[in-house]
């Protein structure tokens, strides 16, 4: 169970980004992190995979616990290594001057195994296309390719707990579909935890278990995935209204929307 | 004719050895963005670990590989008392304490070593080479085959290894590579190490040749065109840029410098073909271009 309670984040010492973020994904699980740019969920996953620092940025206040392990004070490394926690960074992480090949192979140092091999395969058999680029350099494929190295390069580092942040993001409707499939197998054969960060909300809750909104750095809705499906406020905020009719501009004003958040 | 293949020949045996220093500044700018002003200390260092070494008298490869444990050690120690502690700082600031490394160095160097020059002698058989009016000293041919040596090993690791796929890795992104378990902190340190050998085995090779002084690390400077002329993240551009920096300053000083009657003028010719490449390719004949969204 990846536990985290009443974080606060504060980047370059004065510019608060989280405030009291409380939420818990259990392993072997879907859970989805939803929320418009800004509300603070890359800072989120930065805190939990341990790379804030880079961005000068400070976990103030808070708990980060894996299975009861602290997360805190843990160097980036060593929460890959020991903790098998591995962050997949937005905007499709890839080595662009290596081959794939190379690029598993990178991302296969953290274990040094006999096994590494085998892995490779068993990864090429979940994302076919990837197979006949194997020696093309990566930055030439497309971007769904690139997401589908990401997401194998994310596996080679043999994870239980998987942060993905933006799998989704400016790819067609049909590969996000394939995507999502291969997510949903990657969660149900591998039993691997995952805490998914998405903008597309519809495609998210609709591979995950339960589900967390956040808005401005703290989390304002907490409930199972079917209930947030059918949850008005949310099919107003991210999936269009159901409602088509000209709406009261009056209505919409967002301080208004907030107060309804607690409801 | 045989004039000029022999200044030719000349040029791409001495480029050999700039390409091996060259070789050293681009291994650690393509990592961290960080211009090693202290390249040619590194030189004298590796001439002077080579030399402690072989004061032991014993067989020729054993000081050798005694010779590169002594460099492992007294780079990695540089590295973790000098640049590590600015890991994740300003790539410009590394640079300016390079500057500071290389001047405390020098002085260090003289201390231990005195002014005079030290002799180092390897006993290697002779492979003097002579044809026609053509004529090589052993010195040189073995130069040529060290550096040809370092440059395949070199490449070789880095294209074909698991640690050269890693520090590539690196090199093009230091937080991705975090985020998937690499340890980025050992792979610097193996960067500077690995750059420092090579640096070394430049310094053994000049030492070898003339002799081992306290600022034979004037050697560095001459990298500098090099890794400008051959773009300064680019393999390829260090080995084409050091031949024909090489073969530039041999052509001067065999037949300008006669011609136009300046001695030591080669010294010069290095850096006004720098300005000539500079000016149609500003960013050096293989050097990437970077793409900026303002």
């Amino acid at each position: 169970m990846l536990k985290i309670e009443n974080l606060t984040v504060v980047y370059l010492g004065v510019i608060s980004v989280l405030h009291g973020v409380s939420l818990s994904a259990p392993e072997q699980s879907i859970t989805a992190l939803l929320g418009g740019n800004g509300s603070g969920k890359t800072t989120l996953m930065r805190a939990i995979s341990g790379i804030l620092d880079i961005y000068e940025g400070d976990i103030q206040k808070g708990e980060i616990e894996l299975n009861k392990v602290k997360l805190n004070g843990l160097k980036a490394v060593d929460i890959t290594r020991k903790m098998n926690l591995t962050y997949m960074m937005e905007g499709r992480p890839i080595f662009e001057y290596l081959t794939i090949k190379e690029n598993l192979k990178a991302a296969a140092s953290c274990r040094w195994d006999s096994n590494v091999s085998r892995d490779m395969e068993g990864m090429l058999a979940y994302f076919p296309p990837l197979v006949k680029r194997l020696q093309s350099k990566a930055g030439y494929l497309s971007g769904g390719e690139q997401q589908m190295l990401c997401m194998s390069m994310a596996l080679m580092t043999n994870p239980k707990f998987i942060l993905m942040d933006e799998p989704s993001l400016g790819l067609s409707p049909i590969m996000v579909k394939e995507i999502f499939e291969v997510i949903g197998r990657i969660n149900s054969e591998k039993k691997i935890g995952i805490l998914l960060s998405e903008q597309n909300a519809m495609v998210a809750l609709k591979v995950s278990s339960h589900g967390f909104v956040m808005d401005n750095g703290r989390v304002v809705m907490d409930d199972s995935a079917k209930a947030l499906l059918s949850n008005a406020d949310i099919q107003e905020a991210y999936l269009g209204s159901a409602d088509q009719d000209g709406k009261d501009y009056k209505e919409a004003k967002r301080y208004k929307r907030r107060k309804r958040w607690l409801g | 004719m045989d004039f000029f293949i022999q200044a030719l020949f000349v040029g791409i045996i001495k480029g050999a050895t700039y390409i091996i220093i060259a070789l050293s500044m681009v291994i650690i700018y393509k990592s961290s963005n960080v211009f090693n002003f202290a390249v040619g200390e590194f030189c004298t260092m590796g001439a002077i670990m080579f030399y402690v070494a072989s004061l032991t008298h014993l067989p020729l490869p054993v000081v050798f590989i005694l010779f590169l444990l002594l460099c492992i050690v007294s780079s990695g120690f540089i590295e973790k008392i000098v640049i590590e502690p600015l890991m994740g700082r300003d790539p410009l600031s590394i640079t300016l304490v390079t500057i500071g490394l290389s001047t405390f160095l020098v002085g260090l160097f003289q201390m231990t070593l005195g002014s005079h020059p030290v002799p180092i002698d390897i006993q290697l058989p002779s492979l003097m080479f002579e044809i026609g009016d053509l004529f090589f000293t052993s010195e040189q041919i073995w130069s040529a085959i060290f550096a040809t040596t370092a440059i395949v090993l070199l490449l070789l690791f880095y294209q074909f290894t698991r640690w050269g796929i890693v520090m590539r890795a690196t090199a093009e992104g230091q937080v991705k590579a975090m985020a998937f378990g690499v340890n980025t902190r050992f792979v610097l340190t193996l960067t500077w190490v690995i750059a420092a050998i090579v640096a070394a085995l430049a310094g053994l090779v000049v030492a070898w040749g003339g002799s081992l002084t306290y600022n034979m690390g004037i050697i560095g400077l001459v990298a500098i065109p090099v890794v400008l002329v051959g773009g300064l993240e680019s393999i390829t551009g260090c080995i084409i840029g050091g031949m024909l920096i090489g073969i530039v300053e041999s052509l001067t000083s065999f037949y300008l410098e006669s011609a136009i009657g300046l001695e030591g003028f080669r010294a010069v010719t290095p850096y006004l073909f720098l300005l000539i490449v500079l000016m149609i390719r500003p960013t050096g004949l293989f050097g990437q271009v970077h793409i900026e969204r303002v």
